[in-house]
């Protein structure tokens, strides 16, 4: 049971990884927003990724399509590992259901288990659902400008405001400068430790956008421990609306 | 046995297969897609009376699944084990119960007999799904073998009049469908409209009519129907929240037919909550209460071990009780324990388990169960204890 639910929330990934190119430009918090929104403020998706842990001695790789509309509406499908193939999960507003076509099966899926991400990835729960803004929880500030993998970036600091509810103390971000493109950042605890590391490269066009296919979350004290996110294929303002967003539907997507 | 209907069916899956693999490709899905899995468990058998019993089973499922049109969709899907060991020289009737087909057709075919002298095999092959959907808009029939759940509650289900099975089988997920018309009709995204009927070997019908709907957050769920020709059967089932816990239940009333006025109905409820940590620890409660369990006279645990096929023996006491958890230590390492407690027989239940990722589809588990409870034998209350080990290599595919 647990396994195949604890999938559940790959669906949100497709929104959270997308509002994360949209964070953090440097200096007017209106341009920071519009930046934000030019991701998160699509009307809908399509997207094709795969999610691999990668850990010392082993990997595992999940495979998904995910349909969205706006944050109420999400319809994914698991396409790998075979064990899990066919499962899909319905998000409509803050109700979800999940399919399981091999005993034929919807379960509601109550908040508690709404709310877990995948473990062993090295996502944590924040990342999908708090959705804390790194527009509005954060004071931004540009500290210079770098080099990654031979982009010019800039490079800014973000500090948590005091009253936002946000698990990170401050951020670092680098943001390609032409295309303002997430490259990098570092995320650390409210105590100033390094947390984590995202990497985001191989930058593609897709569907018209310039976007890095490729976003690695690397955990600063665990050696050879690291999250690979990679989309395949995606799609913006794709013609569906609420009603594709069905239990019906949840049986048909393929 | 129908063998003309078996002949039909046989055409029409043929056909199928046929249009389905020689047209092209449309928007670069597939028309055929075939998945499944092939596994290999080693079964042992530790229960009174008997020595030690023990069982190979070399299991394969291939599923097929068509999508010709647009508005037509289908599926084969064949069981195939190969058996060995002693269960099938101890137990009489042992190699008739695998070899068997509970639906309206024989859709299997089975052969065993002895290896040596202690132990036989069996072969058996069987299609246990079998149907071919149209969809229109909103609405969808469904004909053929298939599986109806109506189930909320993870453990028990009394919603589930169409395709009842023993939870302890840890070897079928799937269980065998009911060959079965449905007809649906979805009113809203999350509300759904059916009507199903089905009819088994023994030409038993059962008929319902079931209404879904999703309203304050829950799931709520009603059926009025005929069970297995002989029972008027009432339900409601609903899923939803207490906080941040799951909250499940069902609760079915059945009235024999042939005997309206001069008896009272029976009640049979499930209710259960589920909560999952942080931490990804999943734990569980659930409670099942049957009237029909009142009637029963049970003299061993193998009695309800194997897989029922009858919704009124999910509860073989009155009140029988369920708690588990789950919880993965590491994505590839997962472990488990469930307990049941019947009152009703002084009995319990135990059921470690654990799964292992060997590769992304290769998976290893280890299950056990042990089962004890006092039964009336020659008229003196007589404790039975009874402990099984499952060890499986899956690959799924």
């Amino acid at each position: 049971m647990n396994k195949t639910l604890s999938a559940s929330l790959l669906f949100s990934m497709s929104v959270s990884f997308l509002s994360v190119f949209g964070q953090g430009l440097p200096d007017a918090l209106e341009i920071v927003r519009k930046a934000d929104e030019r991701f998160n403020g699509e009307k809908s998706s399509q997207s094709v990724m795969s999610m691999t842990i990668v850990r010392p001695t082993w990997e595992r790789t999940v495979a998904f399509k995910s349909w969205t509309a706006g944050r109420d509406f999400a319809l994914t499908l698991i396409t790998e590992p075979a064990r899990d193939r066919g499962q899909t999960f319905l998000k409509r507003y803050g109700e979800m259901w999940n399919w399981n076509p091999s005993i034929s099966r919807l379960i509601k899926l109550p908040p508690s288990m709404m709310s877990q991400g995948w473990m062993g990835s090295d996502y944590t729960n924040d990342d999908i659902l708090r959705e804390s803004s790194v527009v509005n929880d954060y004071i931004h500030e540009i500290e210079g400008e770098e080099l990654i993998d031979g982009s010019p970036c800039y490079r800014i600091k973000m500090v948590a405001k005091e009253d936002a509810s946000v698990i990170w103390g401050h951020q670092v971000r680098w943001i390609e400068k032409e295309n303002f493109l997430f490259l990098k950042a570092e995320l650390y605890d409210q105590d100033g430790y390094l947390v984590r590391t995202e990497l985001g490269s191989d930058i593609q066009l897709m569907d018209g956008r310039l976007l890095p296919t490729r976003l690695e979350l690397i955990p600063a004290d665990e050696e050879g421990h690291k999250t690979i996110v990679i989309i395949k294929d995606i799609k913006f303002n794709i013609p569906v609306n609420e009603n594709f967003f069905s239990q019906q539907n949840m049986k048909r997507v393929r | 046995m129908r063998p003309e209907i078996k002949h039909f069916i046989i055409n029409v899956a043929g056909s199928l297969l046929i249009i389905a693999t020689s047209s092209k490709a449309i928007n670069g899905q597939d028309k055929l897609t075939f998945d499944g899995y092939l596994s290999d468990m080693q079964s042992l058998y530790r229960v009174p009376r008997l020595d030690l019993l023990w069982e190979n089973s070399l299991h394969n499922r291939l599923n097929l699944h068509f999508y010709p049109a647009d508005w037509l969709t289908g599926t084969i899907q064949v069981r195939s084990r190969l058996i060995t060991g002693n269960t099938i020289t101890t137990i009489p009737g042992y190699a008739g119960h695998f070899g068997s087909d509970n639906g309206f057709l024989d859709l299997s075919l089975s052969t065993d007999g002895k290896i040596r002298d202690h132990s036989g095999y069996i072969f058996y092959s069987g299609i246990d799904r079998l149907w071919l959907q149209f969809t229109v808009g909103s609405f969808e029939a469904k004909i053929g073998r298939q599986r109806i759940n109506w189930g909320q509650t993870f453990v028990w289900n009394p919603n589930d009049i169409f395709n009842s099975y023993s939870y302890f089988e840890v070897d079928y997920p799937e269980r065998p469908g009911s060959d079965a018309i449905s007809l649906k009709y979805y009113p809203g995204m999350a509300s759904a409209i059916e009507l199903a009927v089905k009819t088994d070997s023994a030409d038993r019908v059962t008929a319902a009519a079931y209404f879904r709907t999703n309203a304050f957050r829950y799931d709520l769920q009603l059926i009025a129907g005929i069970y297995n020709g002989e029972d008027l059967m009432l339900g409601t089932g609903w899923s939803g929240n207490i906080r941040e816990a799951g909250f499940r239940g069902e609760l079915s009333y059945f009235r024999d037919l042939s005997h309206f006025t001069d008896t009272a109905g029976y009640l049979m409820v499930s209710a259960g909550l589920d909560y999952t940590f942080s931490n990804s620890l999943f734990i569980q409660a659930e409670l099942l209460y049957s009237a029909f369990a009142e009637s029963y006279d049970i003299n061993s645990i193998m009695q309800f071990y194997s897989g029922s096929l009858d919704v009124k023996k999910l509860g073989f006491t009155s009140w029988s009780f369920f708690t588990g958890l789950n919880y993965p230590f590491t994505p590839i390492f997962n472990g488990g324990l469930a307990a049941m407690v019947y009152p009703g027989l002084k009995g319990f239940y135990l059921g470690p388990n654990t799964d292992i990722s060997l590769t992304g589809n290769i998976d290893l588990s280890a299950i056990l169960q042990f089962f004890s409870a006092e039964f009336e034998v020659n008229g003196t209350p007589t404790r039975e204890n009874n402990l099984f080990g499952f060890l499986r290599l899956k690959w799924n595919f």
